[in-house]
Formats: structure tokens, C-alpha cells, sequence
């Protein structure tokens, strides 16, 4: 059998440019909210992005999770300018943890939701909290079948 | 043309792996200069792109990542379909045109496509295997068939697991493929299944029992729960029938047999013992009738791979461990005398008028012993007055020693009670007084002039406990 491996590995390369601009892009509507990413932060996303994917194990097709992210936590009250970039940082490695922990069992756009609303309203704004008890909870409601999904579609991501 | 670059670039199929088809053409087409590295890299691109569109698939479109080992997963089937239509090309230079005109997702799907195809005729082959099942108690043989073949067409996932071969089949074939994957795999499994079922079909049922019933007992074994082929247990049977000169259809061996053979192998070289092999299996296949040439080959293939294990056997001297010969057991004592099979008494009359008019005593003692079953009738008969002189030493001289001790035990029987551990036969019958019975004065002569060594085999059955209930 040959590496496959390798050829694995060519699906993760992006062009880091074609990263950083479709990151950044996201500054449109997160400005409303009275922030904004330099392409420096950009950087430091996708470092931890590319970082956590190796950490638990998972490859990716493209950039999509990290501006649903970016999207769904600029309008959280507990982000600000301050902490914008490294709160991104942690909430896309708690994603990737929680993906994995989760067993494949929620998508994208609902495990992202849920982040928020436990981030929000659980765990305020802690991701200690978040990644800790709320995940663990989570994860038992899947393995005991009390999780039924996202009941509402009160927000896009 | 094929032939042509071939010969220029030094392309060698030999470096093509069969089980990892379309990237080991690649690297080969591109250490010979076929194609170039940028050619490589695009291929390998589209590949990709077809992979992403799996794992889109995969996740429902739900979710953007996937664990690297469920990535590799998805990439392993998609490999696999493409392997599958790289196969369907007569050869690699043929094949590697086709894929060079071709998409990569062209390639996928049109793979993909074949599977499927190949389900269906794994499917029509399986009814096939049902139709011919050889009706055995193998356990393996019979839940391969009721249960991991249903299993593995019921969970088989072409679209996201063509290579996986996930099926609990215990029943080895005599040539097994095991390199092969998904339904590949289980299409060429079934196939042999079918061949190794109607190459037993052409044996009686019974004949088949019983020999597995003797490799059984060769091996010590209780047969049904172990993982033997009983193809290949049948085939080297009918292949060491033919040598012993028999008929390829029978399976039966016997002990002699098998140690004539042994002798006849044991004088010859190597090279000597392959060529006979071959002209055995040779017959086997004529003698059964076998025409289809895919079941020729596999017959003949099964047969000379028996070669080395026969070369050791007959080194070893353990040919009867191959050729599975009848296992004798040790021979029952055959006792003419049985509980609850007593003649009805109108028989019985018509026996004793039977004898009287019958005047040649060794008639007279056969018609004995084959209408007779029981002590009680046979005791009987004794007493009813229609055996004279010489016939009573006829008789006798007709039974075994166990029927002769169950009589010695009825005229014995208070030397018997009174001092067991002291009894000696020939002390017993020194001593024994005359009696008013004509019968038990014959009997105790006709003992007396036995040879010292039926003497003993009477004495040692009577301390024993057999024959004392009958």
C-alpha cells in the first residue's frame, strides 16, 4: 500500500494570503460589534487552527470554521478588542476538542451555536468552563440520548 | 504503441501492485518517464478533489473536518474503486492511457460504478453457493454460508467502505485469495465456494460424512467445530483413491491401502512423486467429469499444492494422516446373544420340528445360530432333546469365546459365587461333577478339550462383568 498519508496531507495546505483575506473580510460585519482582526491576528488563527487540527487529530477542507466562529462569537458581550484574537484562538481549538469529544455527532454550525449559547449564558464567558463542565455535559446528554439537536433556528451561523 | 514505449522506458509492470493498483502505476509511469512529475501532481490534485467531495458526503456537508483516520478511510475506497477500473484494462500501458484522457472523478465514479456491478454478481454467485451447499454439520461451513456472507451484503457500504471486507467467514477455502478487499474479496471467495461445492456434489453425501468422520478421528477431533476445507479433505482422497487404483468417486481408503501406497511412494524421487500427483489429479478431473475450465484450473492449482505436504508425509512416514484412511475401530465382540429378543413361541416349535428332520449336524447348528438371538431361547433349545452326540461339538465349535463363557457361566456359576478371586477355568472344569443334563455334559467336554488359550480368554471373560447380565 502506498503512503497515503501524503496524500493526506496535500488536502491541508492553503494558501496562507487566501487565508489571511478571507479572515480578515469577517472584520466587516464584527466591526458593527466594535471589533477587528489585523492580518498579524489572522496569522495567529490560522497558526492555531493548523495547530489544533494536528493536536486532535483531524484534517479540514477549508477555511469555513474559523469565520462561522469569528461570525458567531463577535457578537458575544463577553469578547472585546482586547482578547478578540486569542478568544478566536481558544474558541477554534475548543471546537476542534469538542468535535472530537462529541464523536461526529453535531455539525459544524450546531456544535458552533451551542458553544455560544453555553459560552453566553453557562459559562459567561469562560472556556475553561466551556471545554470542562459544559462539554462534559454535553458529551453524556449524546452518549444518554437526551440530546435532540438544536430545537430552534433562532440564529444563523 | 503500448508495447512500443514499453520497451523505450524501460516501463516494468512487475513493479505494479495488484492491491494498490492506480499509485503504484503511477510511480512506475513516472520513474520510466511516461508521464511527468507535474502530470503526478495533478492526478494526485483531482484525487483529492474527489476526496473532498466524499468527505462532504460523508458528513452530510455538516461538517467541515473529519478525523485524519476517517479521512484516510474514505480515501482508501476511493483508491479502491479507481483500482477497480485500472483492472478492467487489459494492461498497465492500455490502463494508463485511459486514465491520462480520463478525470479523476470519471475514473471514481465509473470504479465506483463496477463495484456496484460486482455486488450484484456476488449476489447472483451466493444463490449459486446456497443451491449447491454441501449438506455437512461443519459449524464454519454452515454459519459462513447462513450468516457472514447475509452479514457482509447487508453492511457492505461501497460508497464510503469498498475495500473493507468487515465479515466474521471462518470457513477457509482450499486457495484463498486473502490479499484481495470488499467485495472483490467475497466475488472471487464465493466463486471458489461454488467450484469447491460442485466438485463435492459429485460424491455421494454419505461418502463425504464418513470421511470427515474418519479425519475426525485421524486428527482426534471433533470435526463440526474445527476450520477444515472439506473440499480439499475430499479432493486428496479421491486423488489417493485414484492412486490405490480405485475409482476417483470413491473416498473410502483402507489401512492397507494406504500402506501400499506408502511403500509404492516410498521408493520414488521427488521429481517421480510430482508427476504421479499430477497424473492422479489429472484422472480425478476426468473420471468426474470436470469441463469448465475455471474449475479445471482450480481443481488442478488445490491438487498440486498438496505436493510438498505429500513429499512430507511420505518422508515422515505419516501418509495416513493425508490420505484419510477408514479408522476401524477396535472390533465390537460380536455376541450372538441379546437381551429382549426372544423368539414367540410358534417360532420356536417350528425350529425344534426344523431340526428334527434335519440330519446333517452343521445345518443343523447354523439353523441354530441364525434363528436364534437370545440366552433363554438358546438354552432352551439345548434342553428340548432334538441335538444328539456329535452335534452338541458342532455347535459349539461355532461360538466365540464370549458365548462360550456366558455358558460356562450358567454351568459354573457356583465355583463362580462361592470363591471369585480363587477361580481358575481349568481348576473348574477338573472338577466339575457329572450332571443329569445331556446338554452341560457336552458343554463341560467340549470346554475341557479347548486349548489352554481359549481357556484362559474364557476364564478372563467370565471375572469380568460381561455377559452376566444377559
Amino acid at each position: 500500500m502506498a503512503d497515503i498519508s501524503r496524500l493526506i496531507m496535500a488536502l491541508v495546505p492553503i494558501s496562507r494570503a487566501n487565508a489571511i483575506s478571507k479572515i480578515i473580510s469577517t472584520n466587516q460585519q464584527s466591526q458593527k460589534h466594535g471589533l477587528v482582526l489585523t492580518e498579524k491576528d489572522a496569522l495567529q488563527i490560522i497558526d492555531a487552527r493548523n495547530e489544533a487540527l494536528k493536536t486532535t487529530g483531524r484534517i479540514e477542507l477549508g477555511l469555513g470554521v474559523i469565520n462561522k466562529i469569528i461570525r458567531m462569537f463577535c457578537r458575544s458581550p463577553y469578547i472585546n478588542q482586547v482578547n478578540y484574537a486569542d478568544m478566536i484562538c481558544e474558541l477554534v481549538e475548543a471546537f476542534y476538542c469538542m468535535k472530537n469529544e462529541t464523536r461526529e455527532q453535531i455539525g459544524d454550525d450546531d456544535l458552533i451555536y451551542i458553544m455560544r449559547d453555553y459560552f453566553d449564558n453557562r459559562c459567561f464567558g469562560s472556556i475553561e468552563l466551556l471545554t470542562g463542565r459544559e462539554l462534559e455535559k454535553l458529551v453524556d446528554e449524546i452518549r444518554f440520548g437526551r440530546y435532540y439537536g438544536r430545537l430552534d433556528d433562532r440564529e444563523e451561523v | 504503441m503500448g508495447n512500443f514505449l514499453v520497451r523505450q522506458t524501460g516501463f516494468n509492470p512487475q513493479n505494479i501492485d495488484a492491491n494498490d493498483y492506480l499509485l503504484t502505476l503511477l510511480d512506475e509511469a513516472l520513474r520510466a518517464g511516461l508521464i511527468s512529475e507535474s502530470t503526478l501532481q495533478n492526478l494526485q490534485l483531482q484525487i483529492m478533489e474527489v476526496l473532498k467531495d466524499r468527505i462532504t458526503k460523508y458528513t452530510s456537508g455538516e461538517s467541515s473536518s473529519i478525523p485524519v483516520e476517517a479521512a484516510q478511510n474514505l480515501l482508501l475506497s476511493i483508491l479502491f474503486c479507481m483500482d477497480t477500473f485500472c483492472l478492467s484494462f487489459p494492461t498497465p500501458i492500455k490502463c494508463l492511457n485511459e486514465l491520462l484522457d480520463r478525470s479523476m472523478r470519471e475514473v471514481y465514479q465509473e470504479g465506483l460504478a463496477l463495484i456496484k456491478s460486482k455486488v450484484n454478481e456476488a449476489k447472483k454467485i451466493f444463490k449459486e453457493v446456497r443451491s449447491t451447499r454441501i449438506r455437512t454439520s461443519l459449524i464454519a461451513y454452515n454459519s459462513t454460508i447462513n450468516e457472514a456472507i447475509p452479514g457482509f451484503f447487508k453492511s457492505y457500504d461501497a460508497a464510503f467502505n469498498a475495500h473493507d471486507t468487515t465479515a466474521s467467514i471462518d470457513y477457509p477455502l482450499a486457495s484463498d485469495d486473502i490479499n484481495a478487499r470488499g467485495v472483490v474479496y467475497i466475488q472471487q471467495y464465493l466463486k471458489k465456494m461454488k467450484m469447491e461445492n460442485m466438485f463435492c456434489q459429485r460424491f455421494a453425501e454419505k461418502e463425504i460424512d464418513q470421511l470427515l468422520e474418519n479425519y475426525g478421528q485421524v486428527y482426534r477431533i471433533f470435526y463440526p467445530e474445527f476450520l477444515i476445507n472439506i473440499f480439499e479433505i475430499v479432493l486428496i482422497n479421491a486423488i489417493f483413491s485414484v492412486m490405490a487404483g480405485e475409482k476417483a468417486t470413491s473416498l473410502t481408503l483402507h489401512k492397507s491401502q494406504v500402506a501400499l501406497l506408502r511403500e509404492r511412494l516410498n521408493g520414488l524421487e521427488v521429481s517421480e512423486i510430482g508427476s504421479l500427483l499430477r497424473s492422479a489429479i489429472e484422472r480425478v478431473i476426468e473420471e468426474l467429469g470436470i469441463k469448465d475450465p475455471e474449475m479445471t484450473a482450480y481443481t488442478s492449482h488445490c491438487g498440486e499444492n498438496l505436493l510438498p505436504r505429500l513429499i512430507n508425509a511420505v518422508q515422515q512416514d505419516a501418509l495416513q494422516r493425508l490420505a484419510i484412511p477408514v479408522m476401524e475401530s477396535e472390533p465390537e465382540p460380536e455376541i450372538l446373544f441379546k437381551l429382549g429378543e426372544s423368539m414367540n413361541d410358534e417360532d420356536f416349535r417350528r425350529l425344534v420340528e426344523d431340526l428334527l428332520v434335519c440330519a446333517d449336524p452343521t445345518e443343523k447348528a447354523q439353523m441354530i445360530l441364525t434363528r436364534i438371538r437370545s440366552l433363554v431361547d438358546f438354552t432352551d433349545i439345548l434342553k428340548a432333546d432334538c441335538l444328539f452326540g456329535d452335534e452338541y461339538r458342532v455347535l459349539f465349535d461355532l461360538l466365540g469365546d464370549m458365548e462360550l463363557s456366558i455358558l460356562a457361566r450358567i454351568i459354573l456359576v457356583d465355583e463362580l459365587r462361592d470363591r471369585p478371586d480363587e477361580f481358575s477355568f481349568a481348576k473348574a472344569m477338573s472338577v466339575i461333577q457329572m450332571s443329569d443334563t445331556v446338554w452341560v455334559n457336552q458343554l463341560s467336554g467340549f470346554l475341557q478339550q479347548l486349548s489352554h488359550e481359549r481357556q484362559q480368554a474364557i476364564e478372563d471373560l467370565l471375572k469380568t462383568e460381561t455377559g452376566m447380565v444377559i
